[in-house]
């Protein structure tokens, strides 16, 4: 039998973001879902649906679907351990909502945590040793690609050339995304930034310095999606467009090989909301680098092509402006825990708790994830209203 | 001294001084694997070849680690030397270097190559040099040794030649002058990830 009430997401919980080594994937897990159904007024009996979201990579520790045991659930009907690299927490939403439409389960948690940072070493280090030595990764390693910068490197300066960009463009997005940090208690840098501090940063991989690239940190984050009426008192938060796009795009002329093919994820979910680009009040985009948030606002028809760089330079993005974009830090200032950063930052937004960084009156709102080298995108429509 | 030539005097001896080298640029920890899903590859690179995927049914470039024919949907892959040329699709230089895998104190260049053939190859020079060609600038494609395995490289010099640093064209970005910032080592290279404390001025 169907749930009662359109599938919402009624519980949020987060971890401190720690910049610390400590902790491990499953405990942080329990403790971000502890405080999601605290969050919603729910006990873990409540609970019939788990969604597992683990960090990629070589991760001994890496979160699966043991969790259901050792976070002490009970018995479920809904048990996956979703794997969209990147895209995954979205995707896991969407089909949180879906199953929860088919009767597959009533009540669903979704989480996410990660620990890369660990004792004796930076994070930086564990991915420069990690990927192996066969295949196209292989070889890029032993051509000096380690960790993922240089391949996001390679994608802004392939960027700058089609769209006309130039680090300029990169210092706005930086600048305006630490500027929504420092209104975020979550946010683990919200030290204000200029571009002269911005231009002082040290360089990674051309054109890419420090401060355009995330701060992944120690940490968790659940939510809970419930077709229920729950006791919690913050609005629900309904899942009224949701959408993918995967574009296989090949590593071969004449088209591009870094970019393009995500904006059909945004399109499908607007269609499916019955809502356009104007309805949105906030943008939350998965910002692994500052090139991301740049080409993403132009892949997914929300500026004209060409014009990311201009309009972010123009303030649009940043508090006061009117394309407000990862309004919490996003990943480059609040806290890269992939996927769930904007998942988690819209609904705080929606929900009006946004405190210092609270976008007014916004009921609307876009979450874009992205996996790979761009290649999986997943996106929902939030909204403060149900859709049917 | 260019493979090429080197390989065209004396094909046997010039690959064992070329195996037995240290490339400028990795340590051979960072050997990939040649036997492994590009064998093919690295078999024609000993040989001085440059040996990409195609559909054998239809004759469409493939991706390196592509099984089936995206024109055709074939699943027959020929691998076949192609010409050793090409041009810059994408750029940059990397000033992280992590101890004890990269063995050079100065930034780097990593390229997005397009062959002529149609593939997209990433891949360093052939030679060290601190200054990143522009888009669309042609190269020719030689061979590294890392750990006793060739790997293509770039030469930045149209007529083959290894020996000349890329002067031209150089990437307008502020603040890519090498960064001997011995703190630079401990800069992360992360999938998608810096874990370092930010610059505090």
């Amino acid at each position: 039998m169907a749930s009662p009430l359109e599938p919402a997401i009624v519980g949020l919980g987060l971890t401190p973001m720690s910049l610390s080594a400590g902790g491990v994937p499953v405990d942080l897990a329990i403790e971000a879902v502890a405080g999601a159904l605290a969050d919603a007024g729910l006990a873990p009996g409540d609970v019939d649906g788990l969604l597992v979201n683990s960090s990629q990579g070589v991760r001994p520790d890496r979160l699966g679907v043991a969790l259901a045991r050792q976070g002490g659930l009970g018995d479920l009907r809904l048990l996956e351990h979703v794997e969209i690299k990147g895209a995954t927490a979205a995707a896991m939403i969407q089909r949180a909502v879906l199953a929860i439409r088919a009767g597959l389960a009533r009540t669903v948690i979704c989480v996410f945590a990660d620990a890369p940072l660990r004792a004796g070493g930076t994070s930086g280090s564990t991915y420069a040793h990690s990927g192996g030595n066969d295949g196209a990764r292989g070889l890029e390693r032993a051509s000096g690609v380690l960790g993922s910068v240089p391949t996001y490197a390679l994608l802004a300066s392939r960027y700058f050339a089609v769209s006309g960009g130039d680090p300029e463009d990169l210092c706005a997005v930086a600048v305006s995304t630490r500027a929504w940090a420092l209104g975020n208690p979550d946010a683990v840098v919200r030290k204000p930034l200029d571009a002269e501090g911005y231009f002082a940063s040290r360089m990674i991989s051309a054109p890419l310095r420090v401060l355009d690239c995330a701060r992944p940190v120690n940490g968790a984050v659940a939510l809970v999606v419930s077709g229920e009426a729950t006791p919690g008192q913050a609005p629900r938060v309904h899942v009224r467009g949701m959408g993918q796009a995967h574009p296989m795009r090949r590593r071969r002329a004449p088209g591009e090989s870094w970019f393009g093919g995500g904006r059909a994820a945004v399109d499908g979910a607007l269609e499916m909301a019955g809502l356009t680009r104007a309805d949105l009040d906030v943008i939350e985009l998965y910002d692994p680098f500052s090139v991301v948030t740049l080409l993403l606002l132009e892949e997914y028809g929300l500026v004209e092509p060409g014009q990311a760089g201009k309009v972010v330079r123009s303030g649009a993005t940043a508090p006061g402006g009117d394309l407000p974009v990862n309004t919490g830090g996003g990943q480059l200032s609040g806290f890269y825990l992939q996927g769930m950063t904007p998942l988690a930052e819209a609904v705080v937004q929606l929900r009006g708790a946004g405190g210092a960084r609270q976008v007014p009156g916004a009921s609307t709102a876009l979450v874009g994830g992205i996996g790979g080298r761009v290649d999986h995108h997943a996106c929902l429509i939030l909204d403060l209203e149900p859709s049917r | 001294m260019s493979p090429n030539t080197a390989a065209a005097a004396s094909p046997a001896a010039a690959a064992q001084a070329q195996a037995q080298a240290e490339d400028w640029l990795v340590d051979a920890a960072l050997a990939p694997l040649a036997d492994g899903s590009l064998a093919p590859l690295y078999a024609g690179a000993a040989a001085g070849e440059l040996t990409l995927p195609f559909c054998a049914a239809c004759g469409l470039a493939l991706e390196l680690e592509q099984r089936a024919c995206d024109g055709c949907g074939a699943t027959d892959i020929r691998w076949r030397p192609v010409e050793r040329a090409g041009s810059v699709h994408a750029v940059t230089l990397v000033h992280r270097r992590e101890p004890g895998l990269v063995r050079v104190t100065e930034p780097y260049p990593v390229l997005d190559i397009e062959l002529a053939s149609g593939h997209r190859l990433i891949m360093t020079t052939l030679t060290a040099t601190g200054s990143a060609p522009a888009i669309g600038r042609p190269v020719t494609i030689g061979f590294r040794h890392v750990g006793g395995v060739a790997v293509p490289a770039a030469s930045l010099d149209p007529a083959g030649a290894d020996d000349s640093p890329a002067t031209s064209g150089t990437t307008p970005v502020p603040g890519t002058t090498p960064a001997p910032d011995p703190s630079a080592a401990g800069l992360p290279a992360a999938a998608h990830t810096s874990s370092e404390p930010e610059v505090s001025p």
